[in-house]
């Protein structure tokens, strides 16, 4: 299906005579998508084999890089890119644009160099999160990340400023534009000027990578210092009861001390405003700006904290099996390992939409406030019981240091994915009701507030019982992973 | 002297596979119980059975003359664990960890305190700060492991494999501790492969083989005066010889290669 797609992409770009355009868009597009895919939702799966574990065997240390890095080529996303990309160079052959013997070769050379981009990307972005300034680091990045495009985007298409396409000209020299200058049908001698410089960047990225990866990284380890059970973590437990308030403090550091937190937490409060605001610029609606935002706020309280929420026990590792040698009942362990990533979730919510308060300028009233309200609270109800349901059912051995890197299961990945898609969906059809039909029926959304917090409710029930019942299976499933 | 421990036709089946089956073990209060055999004989999945972490599929289990189960919440608190595998929380720093679990028992602060110092001392961890246990060495985890499993000072103290990678001046404190811990007339259950340990440690002895049926228990702490015991007619004056003869399996392959 995709290498017909990409065919059909490099056959209508010839035939329109657009040619390096079309290919200039999707070949960009699959490079950018494939560099945030693999930073944000860790699709690349060569810590499969880590370097560490390689050494056990009589391998040099170059054959260590080339397994490593193999394996992480058969992961689906890089299938999917390796075959988009190659479709296109066809389709572009099969129209006469170009000959098989130059777009293939820059298909293939364009998807090695965007792997090990992809690579250098993740590798690089790890190694600032290892250190003291990394997340605010990080932050910044996102914000940039975020507002650059809305920023540069009046830029270019004002009137005597720089225009598109010396831009284009300057983007020409990355691996994408110089891929589809070739595959669109640039004269032989120029086509080898494009090759050569995508060779420089696949040796350079190469080179970056090797030489980051030979640098060891850094501890988290703080010598001297207390490290006893009176920290802030226990100022804020005691509020759950005596039987509870331990293991919430144990909790409450988990979260704290992930690098997923971190990196998701703030990234998801100015993500979702910088969204939300970006989407409404330019709709004829005025109200389109808000149906965004009920969309985008339904998922903070869930996304905002990494796979954490969707694998509860699977970052206990062995630690797991300790709950039930612990004098609590099951109802205690779930209801502590549920009431952080609540306690999380509900707290930013608030803090996004008063962000977005701050910016939103348009017509807002009570009612469209508690219908906000209600979308957020009722989303992280939902996602989070869900999220406690694939805890329960497929959990996964995880690092609690993980920073990137996808080693959820099936479930709890669709999970995620449909995170996501539901912030998009439900802008969409609220859109199709019209804002007017949305406005009238604000109740339905605390209606169904309410419904997802019974259902919630209900999941930390008899999700109690299933912890209980199915404690040696999630143990011997955890325990399998490590 | 009354049972700390008792199991009656213990048995416990993964699907069709027996891992444990027709245990009936009597530990005495105050002794220091050595639970041997081969790998893979059964052990910690008894141990499992024993201390909560895993149902039973027949049988009965009986701490401290009360009926045991997974929901046994009063009972747990009068017994300490080292799991298989240790069961740590590898995000948190030893001194939270062995906090944690006091506070899990019911300790208040300033006993938690006060322990929590005192163990971190005494097995050498004081100066290891805000490093989470994921970076320990496997000695210094053991070591962890075994301060977590006393600290609410048990009554009864189960161990699984407690002194391997520990190095010998932790192995030799770890052993006197559990013999001041007898001798105030706590147990101690505790499984190991080193038959030299056990036959200077414990007072009795419980021998498994796969799947987990019992080939002989009694009291060993004649074999430490010189003297012998008697199986079938035979002598055995270590417990080397007398597990050898019970459960053991000589082996034999010679690799012709090596």
């Amino acid at each position: 299906m995709l290498a017909l797609a990409g065919l059909s992409v490099g056959a209508v770009g010839a035939r329109l005579g657009k040619g390096t355009l079309v290919v200039d868009a999707v070949f960009g597009g699959s490079f950018v998508f494939a560099l945030f895919a693999a930073l944000f939702l860790g699709l690349e799966n060569n810590r499969a084999f880590s370097d560490e574990t390689l050494r056990r065997y009589p391998l040099t240390r170059f054959e260590r890089l080339v397994a490593r890095y193999a394996v992480g080529l058969l992961d689906p996303l890089w299938i999917f890119v390796f075959v988009l990309d190659l479709g296109v160079a066809a389709g572009s052959v099969a129209l006469g644009a170009s000959l098989w013997w130059v777009a293939v070769p820059a298909a293939i050379l364009l998807f090695l160099t965007n792997y090990l981009a992809a690579r250098l990307l993740v590798e690089a972005v790890g190694r600032i999160m290892g250190t003291r300034s990394g997340p605010v680091l990080l932050i910044l990045g996102v914000v940039l990340l975020f507002t650059l495009p809305a920023m540069l985007l009046p830029a270019l298409r004002a009137p005597n400023r720089f225009h598109a396409p010396e831009v284009l000209a300057v983007l020409r020299f990355s691996p994408p534009l110089a891929a589809a200058t070739v595959v669109a049908g640039a004269p032989a001698l120029a086509s080898a000027g494009w090759m050569a410089l995508i060779v420089g960047w696949f040796f350079g990225l190469g080179a970056a990578l090797v030489r980051l990866e030979r640098k060891p990284p850094r501890s988290t380890a703080v010598s001297g210092g207390e490290a006893t059970w009176d920290g802030i973590y226990d100022r804020v437990a005691p509020g759950f009861g005596p039987a509870l308030a331990p293991l919430v403090g144990k909790t409450l550091r988990y979260y704290v001390r992930s690098p997923q937190l971190w990196l998701n937490y703030p990234s998801a409060a100015i993500g979702s405003v910088i969204i939300a605001l970006m989407f409404a610029h330019g709709k004829s609606d005025p109200l389109a700006g808000f149906l965004v935002m009920l969309g985008v706020i339904s998922v903070v309280g869930f996304l905002s904290m990494g796979a954490m929420p969707m694998n509860a026990f699977g970052f206990d590792r062995s630690g797991f099996r300790r709950y039930f040698l612990f004098p609590v009942a099951p109802a205690d362990i779930l209801r502590a390992v549920a009431v952080v990533p609540l306690l999380l979730g509900a707290a930013l919510i608030p803090i996004t939409l008063g962000i977005w308060f701050v910016f939103w300028r348009g017509h807002l009233n009570a009612r469209m406030v508690i219908m906000l309200f209600s979308s957020g609270f009722g989303g992280m109800f939902l996602f989070q019981a869900l999220g406690l349901w694939t805890s329960l059912l497929t959990p996964r051995a995880m690092d609690f240091k993980i920073r990137f890197g996808n080693k959820l299961s099936f479930y709890q990945n669709a999970l995620m994915f449909a995170g996501i898609v539901f912030m998009f969906w439900l802008p969409t059809g609220l859109r199709k009701l019209g804002s007017s039909a949305v406005l009238q029926y604000w109740w339905v959304l605390p209606v169904m507030m309410v419904a997802a917090a019974c259902f919630y409710l209900g999941t930390l029930r008899t999700g109690a019982r299933v912890l209980a019942a199915r404690r040696e299976r999630i143990l011997s499933m955890i325990e399998r992973g490590y | 002297m009354s049972s700390a421990i008792e199991t009656s036709h213990l048995q416990k089946q993964y699907g069709r596979v027996t891992a444990v089956e027709d245990l009936s073990l009597a530990v005495p209060s105050g002794s220091l119980f050595g639970f041997l055999g081969p790998n893979g004989s059964g052990k910690s999945t008894t141990v499992g059975c024993l201390t909560g972490l895993l149902d039973p599929t027949g049988g009965e289990v009986r701490l401290l003359s009360e009926a045991f189960d997974a929901n046994s919440v009063a009972l747990k608190r009068r017994i300490g664990v080292m799991p298989e595998n240790l069961g740590l929380f590898e995000a948190l720093y030893a001194g939270e960890f062995l906090a944690f679990q006091a506070r899990m028992y019911g300790l208040d602060e300033r006993t938690t305190g006060e322990r929590v110092a005192e163990l971190l001392a005494a097995m050498e961890l004081s100066n290891q700060g805000k490093k989470p246990l994921a970076e320990f060495s496997a000695g210094m985890r053991k070591r962890v492991a075994f301060a977590a499993a006393v600290i609410n000072a048990p009554e009864i103290l189960f161990l699984d494999e407690p002194f391997e990678s520990i190095d010998p001046a932790g192995v030799v404190l770890m052993k006197q501790w559990l013999r001041q811990f007898v001798a105030q007339g706590r147990t101690v259950f505790m499984t190991t492969h080193v038959l030299e340990t056990a036959e200077r440690l414990c007072d009795r002895v419980a021998i498994i083989k796969s799947p987990g049926q019992l080939v002989w228990q009694g009291d060993i702490s004649s074999l430490a005066s010189g003297h012998r015991i008697s199986i079938d007619g035979e002598g055995f004056d270590t417990l080397e010889a007398l597990f050898m003869h019970v459960a053991g399996k000589p082996y034999t392959a010679a690799l012709n290669w090596l």
